[in-house]
């Protein structure tokens, strides 16, 4: 494993596409975790002032709400990494390395395994970065600060790494299914946000409420802020165990669809 | 007997409706040097991309040392399949990294194949940077890394200027003759007869000759004779100088004759000696005539 992990770390390490786009994923999400606090309290100033009841303050980034805030918006930024698992998947099959990885004697399946640990490390490593702006962000605005208040929601951090690690699966899928890169990303982006979402609408809510990217994007739900309270909008603050299930039962349907890809076709 | 160490049996592979691999058979024995001559499109690469697993047969099998095709196989063979296949923005370093990665061995082998292709100076220039000649000196570093014990070497000269070609053939013989056994596909003539011990003849994915490379591609006329006295005739024959064998075939006597010797010499030689011939015909063709000619209707 570690070793499937060695391969796939030496493919990027020199690969300036991978770490530019890989560092504004990152810039980007901080920025936009760092700043969306007083974006909102900006945004209402003026709507304050006129407003007949006191709106409060909005206030993101308190134990423990900060882990359902921060995993509910990065979760947006999922598709930055979807991009650059499509490009690195598809450049195996542009440059023909695959045949290459193949012939010097590397399984399909092995193949497949070290993409899947790529795809693992890459969402484990945003849910870390995650994590240290939690950490950051909750000691900086928690009042009283305590042991069980820091950690008691953290379990949202493991269902945005599941939410990660199923949609990269997906954009893995899409890369093996393609082959090209603009095209395969074309098609992800297509398919996530247009075709999936005409559907929504075009099929009823019983059965289009369980598409994948539906399903994935809503495991972590919109958080409830103070703000929403006053427009008696409340979301769920919980994570759903059979969304979960259901999610994990997809993962698991991509990478197989991806292997019988992978033994079927000629490479 | 010796070890065969790929045994490929009725393989067959369409494209659509174009037959690439048509029921073809081959053994290919341990320590010989093995010629797939073939012009281009005749199912070469597909043939070697199928025992190499890359590729789906539609039907027949194939053996590596009598086993199924896994990882541990082709881990010990070195392979280069039609273009050299690197990361283009890693450093030719970087790229025999991953290739000695994958096999499961140490980089000691890395600066020693570069250094035999004459690549070490540019070791730490990217692959993109490279010429055509240069990345496939490389893709045959590659298929070095590890001493494997069988090389698959689709078309390796491609690309490569005639000094070039002369190296990559002299250092094609020099692996062989440590013990490699080599299984190398061209569309080159010339290349197979100066490099190979054996050679199988493909056309549109059929085995048309196969056999020792002696045998078969040596530059040699057939002409097959008679006279009354068939003994006597054989007699005179062993003093021609450019006689390669004769072999007696009922009635007739069919001769191999050397390099540019045609009919009229032999006769001219055997009336000398005082011999009237009854019977004197070239037979068929010699397969490099054959497959000269497979070639040109290739390019008409």
């Amino acid at each position: 494993m570690i070793k499937l992990l060695k391969i796939e770390y030496q493919k990027i390490a020199p690969y300036k596409t991978f770490w530019v786009l890989f560092g504004l994923y990152l810039a980007v999400l901080g920025v936009v975790i760092f700043g969306t606090q007083s974006f909102i309290n900006e945004f209402f100033v003026d709507v304050r002032k006129n407003s007949p009841i006191p709106i409060p303050t909005v206030s993101l980034y308190n134990f423990p709400d900060v882990w359902q805030n921060i995993t509910y918006l990065g979760g947006y930024f999922k598709i930055f990494l979807a991009v650059l698992i499509v490009i690195l998947v598809s450049n195996e099959f542009s440059f023909r390395t695959i045949r290459q990885n193949i012939i010097n004697g590397m399984s399909k399946s092995e193949f497949l395994k070290s993409k899947l640990l790529f795809i693992f490390t890459i969402s484990l490593a945003s849910t870390l970065f995650l994590f240290i702006s939690g950490i950051i962000l909750g000691l900086t605005h928690t009042t009283y600060v305590s042991f069980s208040k820091v950690f008691n929601n953290t379990y949202f951090l493991f269902v945005y790494l599941l939410e990660l690690f199923s949609f990269l699966s997906f954009a893995m899928l899409v890369g093996f299914l393609v082959k090209k890169s603009g095209f395969a990303i074309g098609i992800l982006l297509f398919y996530s946000y247009i075709i999936e979402r005409i559907l929504w609408y075009k099929i009823p809510e019983e059965v289009s409420q369980y598409f994948p990217i539906r399903m994935i994007g809503k495991l972590i739900d919109v958080p409830n802020t103070a703000l929403m309270k006053i427009f008696g909008i409340n979301f769920r603050n919980f994570v759903n165990f059979t969304d979960l299930a259901i999610v994990v039962s997809y993962t698991i349907l991509f990478v197989f669809l991806t292997y019988l890809l992978l033994k079927k076709r000629d490479i | 007997m010796k070890e065969t160490i790929l045994s490929i049996n009725q393989l067959s592979k369409n494209y659509g409706r174009i037959r690439a691999v048509d029921n073809l058979s081959l053994d290919i024995e341990k320590g010989n040097v093995y010629g797939i001559l073939g012009p281009n499109g005749s199912g070469k690469t597909t043939t070697i991309g199928i025992v190499l697993g890359v590729i789906n047969a539609d039907s027949g099998s194939f053996k590596w040392l009598g086993n199924e095709l896994t990882n541990k196989e082709r881990k010990h063979i070195g392979s280069i399949i039609e273009t050299p296949l690197f990361y283009p923005y890693l450093t030719a370093i970087s790229n025999l990294r991953i290739v000695a990665d994958i096999k499961g061995i140490g980089y000691e082998s890395i600066e020693k194949v570069l250094k035999t292709v004459d690549l070490f100076e540019r070791k730490n220039d990217r692959f993109k940077t490279y010429s055509l000649g240069m990345k496939q000196r490389l893709a045959l570093a590659a298929a070095m890394i590890g001493n494997p014990e069988m090389m698959i070497l689709d078309e390796p000269t491609n690309g490569l200027d005639p000094q070039g070609i002369a190296e990559t053939r002299n250092l094609i013989k020099r692996i062989a003759s440590d013990g490699t056994t080599i299984l190398l596909a061209s569309h080159l003539l010339d290349e197979v007869q100066k490099v190979c011990s054996h050679v199988a003849v493909l056309n549109h994915g059929k085995t048309m000759f196969s056999g020792d490379v002696d045998e078969v591609l040596t530059d040699t006329l057939t002409i097959e004779i008679a006279s009354d006295n068939l003994e006597e005739l054989q007699k005179s024959l062993t003093d021609f100088s450019n006689l390669h064998s004769i072999t007696k075939e009922g009635d007739k006597l069919v001769v191999r004759v050397k390099g540019k010797t045609n009919c009229g010499e032999l006769n001219n030689f055997l009336f000398g000696k005082g011999i009237v011939l009854s019977h004197l015909s070239a037979k068929k063709k010699s397969l490099e005539s054959y497959f000269l000619e497979l070639l040109s209707e290739k390019n008409d």
